[in-house]
């Protein structure tokens, strides 16, 4: 039997050149999913076994240098310098090559082998212009291919490449281009480059990118050498060296990044062919309109309204057919299995609160479509422009947007995950703070219940675009006040980068929205079912004694205030009776901790419990509740917005905060005070002015 | 009294030489390149072609332009100035970036 061999190969490049559909491409769909496009902060694996050798490909966050500017940067960077890939492909954009071939000028200095794989070839062809791929290879040294990143094209010749490189020993010997710095430059990298060959602990990194990062003054890397055993001579030397090449150059660090400039710019001159003359830009043209001084802001209205109107005038047959199904479903079970605590558990606990989560499922999937299809075209990352003014009057920065998008309908973990793009450690901090807020894929099924329950069908979608609404205005009025209190200080800048608008393809949207569905289903399924089984446990246990008296309505309400839920809810009650709240809704709180999609699936076994009769749905037994009004319910879920966050998303703010228990007790008892508090003011305003009561 | 005295020179002294020296000294070569007719801040630029000329920012953040295109002599397309009342969208490399009204008051540009 044949051993196999395991190549480790990095993919990087620049961000939003289609680097992750590209990484899908690969090694199949359907791998290791949960990054956002333009905002991968964290590297992602997926392994493809090719003619007897296994590859394992890590995808990394996009990056425009090795300089270190942003997280997502470090971790790009510290990936490619600490774990020693056995191959980087380097994936560059060929329509706006000199940009990415920067990138390439300082991967190429770590000592690694390089593949080159050119995206958006069909985007440089629109433009008139091709890319000589033999006279590339020969310039810089490397094997290039070329791909268009929605279609799989090319793929089987890169990993050819690849095992036959392997096989061969070919990656050894790669001589590839190397940057010329001029004499002077050059004589003071090889002096610090024997120091850094000397010592013991700088051995694990490529000493000649050591000794440029250290003649640019690199942070990071000055803080390993000044760890290192011999740091104080080869600090010494840096400071002759930079004294040294100050006689000679104006700045060191912008000038060693005009020569990589240089070099890049040789390249596109030698590489790229012009055909013809140029088409019109459809990307110029879209953007006069899109980002015009007047226009911007109703577009951007309009953009989200029409995503609004989408989701949910598409996803409402497909909720109703859900709900007909797991009310048939859980029927027929009854019939089937005989009366009692078995039949009491999969049919009122398990299916109860499955039912819950899952017949909005449609909804999620719906929202997932619309986003994909402006994150895809390109839009989304102009409405982080769009709103950047918006967001400085509130002490955001400009790309928080992007953060608070991802948690939109999505997941708070990925939004503040996503913090990791943003520049300044106050920026991070207020906007991990505010994700939170949104309105997530969790917390969408409890708004459209009580919505669907409390309001007639005419105004459910404007009653939804207000909550929405008013979770913004949440997150910004918290932000405002985090950033005028104890997180004052000054907005870093905004710099970035605009992608040009692509036509998404419908193979890309659906398995992007299936992607995004089957990991909202899996971190839901995981939890909602043993959930679903607790939730019932507490509340059927222990058990009244049964009083043949009492209708079956009555005998459900003693069994309640006898559960243990029922004494774990009274023991709390007082604090939310002035809220409106009684001891059940307590309970579906104190779950929801759990997860947010768990308050429905409670509230669906609570009332399959407290009534046998399945014909009625989860919201005709709301509605018909006496101790539910639409005032209670619109405060439900204020609290329900704004209360602490769920246990997954703490812990990632923990772990996104250096451990920091100070901003954890910050979230976690503020958020509950704040929820608590806008809360009061809605239910007793409301009682008082008897509204909805 | 004398002590005060010292101390309060010392203190003027440092300051002196670590802020308010650098920080003129800047500002006075910043706007020695104004007073040339053909150069404008990015942030006064109308849509049009100019070349790169400066920035008047910190080192991490200069080597960050200079990282994403801003280098000099370089080709700079201003497409939009001002738009949604904040930013400049322009064209550097064949690609399109766009900044706030901060970061363009600190890139001063040549008229080409």
């Amino acid at each position: 039997m044949t051993t196999k061999k395991l190549i480790q190969v990095a993919i990087a490049g620049n961000p939003n050149i289609g680097k992750s559909t590209f990484f899908n491409n690969l090694t199949g769909s359907g791998q290791d999913v949960g990054n956002y496009p333009g905002v991968t902060v964290e590297k992602k694996e997926g392994l493809r076994k090719y003619k007897n050798i296994e590859i394992n490909f890590i995808d990394l966050p996009g990056i425009y240098s090795l300089s270190a500017f942003s997280e997502d940067e470090v971790v790009a960077r510290n990936f490619l310098i600490e774990n020693k890939p056995d191959v980087i492909i380097n994936v560059i954009d060929a329509s706006n090559m000199e940009r990415n071939l920067y990138l390439f000028t300082q991967i190429t200095e770590l000592n690694i082998p390089i593949i080159v794989v050119l995206s958006m070839s069909d985007i440089l062809k629109s433009q008139g212009k091709v890319v000589d791929t033999k006279e590339m290879e020969a310039q810089l040294g490397v094997p290039v291919f070329n791909t268009i990143a929605n279609k799989s094209t090319g793929i089987d010749k890169i990993l050819d490449c690849l095992v036959s490189y392997s096989k061969n020993n070919k990656f050894k010997n790669q001589t590839r281009a190397k940057i010329d710095y001029g004499k002077d430059i050059k004589t003071e990298i090889n002096k610090l480059d024997i120091l850094i060959l000397k010592s013991k602990n700088l051995s694990k990194f490529p000493s000649e990118w050591l000794s440029i990062k250290l003649l640019s003054n690199d942070p990071l890397v000055l803080q390993i050498v000044s760890k290192a055993d011999n740091g104080t001579n080869i600090l010494k030397q840096l400071k002759q060296s930079q004294v040294h090449l100050k006689e000679h150059l104006k700045k060191l660090e912008t000038d060693l990044i005009n020569i990589r400039y240089k070099f890049a710019n040789s390249i596109v001159k030698i590489v790229i062919k012009k055909v013809y003359t140029q088409k019109v830009d459809i990307s110029e043209i879209i953007d006069t309109f899109v980002l015009n001084k007047y226009l911007s802001i109703p577009v951007f209205a309009l953009v989200v309204y029409i995503i609004f109107k989408f989701t949910f005038s598409f996803s409402m047959p497909f909720i109703k057919i859900f709900e007909l199904f797991f009310n048939k479903f859980g029927q027929l079970i009854a019939t089937i299995i005989p009366q009692g605590p078995i039949e009491s558990l999969i049919v009122d606990g398990i299916i109860g609160g499955i039912s819950g989560v899952f017949k909005f499922f449609p909804l999620i999937l719906f929202m997932f479509l619309a986003i994909a299809f402006f994150e895809d075209s390109g839009y989304v990352a102009r409405m982080a422009f769009v709103m950047d003014k918006i967001m400085n009057k509130f002490g955001l920065h400009g790309k928080s947007f992007l953060p608070l998008m991802l948690s939109t309908n999505g997941c708070a973990v990925p939004g503040i995950l996503a913090t990791r793009t943003l520049d300044s450690k106050r920026d991070k901090l207020i906007t991990m703070f505010v994700v939170p807020f949104m309105v997530c894929g969790a917390k969408l099924p409890v708004f459209a219940l009580i919505i669907e329950t409390f309001f007639s069908v005419k105004h459910q979608t404007g009653i939804m675009f207000i909550m929405y609404l008013l979770s913004m205005a949440i997150a910004l009025g918290v932000a405002k006040l985090l950033s005028k209190t104890i997180l004052n200080g000054e907005i870093s800048h905004f710099i970035m980068e605009l992608p040009p608008y692509h036509l998404p393809t419908l193979k890309r949207l659906f398995l992007k929205m299936w992607e995004r569905g089957w990991l909202y289903i899996h971190k839901t399924g995981t939890v909602i079912l043993l959930t679903s089984m607790v939730v019932w446990f507490v509340f059927e246990y222990p058990k009244a004694s049964v009083n043949e008296n009492l209708s079956q309505s009555e005998q459900a309400t003693i069994q309640l205030k006898h559960s243990l839920a029922g004494k774990i809810g009274k023991y709390f009650e007082p604090a939310f009776k002035p809220i409106g709240m009684d001891g059940n809704n307590v309970i579906v709180l104190l779950t929801g901790l759990i997860g947010k999609e768990l308050i429905v699936s409670t509230l669906g076994t609570i009332y399959a419990i407290e009534d046998n009769d399945n014909h009625q749905s989860l919201k005709e037994k709301i509605a018909s509740d006496k101790n539910w009004s639409p005032l209670k319910g619109i405060t439900f879920l204020i609290f329900c917005l704004i209360y602490m966050p769920c246990i997954v998303s703490v812990s990632v703010f923990f772990k996104e905060t250096d451990s920091s228990f100070k901003w954890l007790i910050l979230l976690v008892i503020g958020n509950t005070i704040l929820a608590w508090i806008a809360s009061f003011i809605v239910f007793q305003l409301g009682t008082f002015l008897n509204l909805g009561a | 009294m004398s002590f005060i005295k010292k101390i309060t020179k010392q203190i003027y002294e440092y300051l002196h030489k670590h802020w308010i020296k650098v920080h003129f000294q800047k500002f006075k070569s910043f706007n020695k390149h104004l007073s040339y007719n053909d150069t404008v801040k990015l942030s006064n630029a109308v849509p049009g072609f100019y070349k790169f000329s400066a920035t008047y920012c910190n080192d991490k953040f200069a080597n960050r332009l200079s990282e994403l295109g801003f280098i000099q002599n370089e080709k700079i397309i201003v497409i939009e100035n001002k738009c949604n009342k904040s930013g400049v969208i322009v064209k550097v490399k064949g690609s399109k970036i766009v900044l706030n009204h901060q970061v363009a008051d600190k890139i001063l540009l040549k008229r080409k």
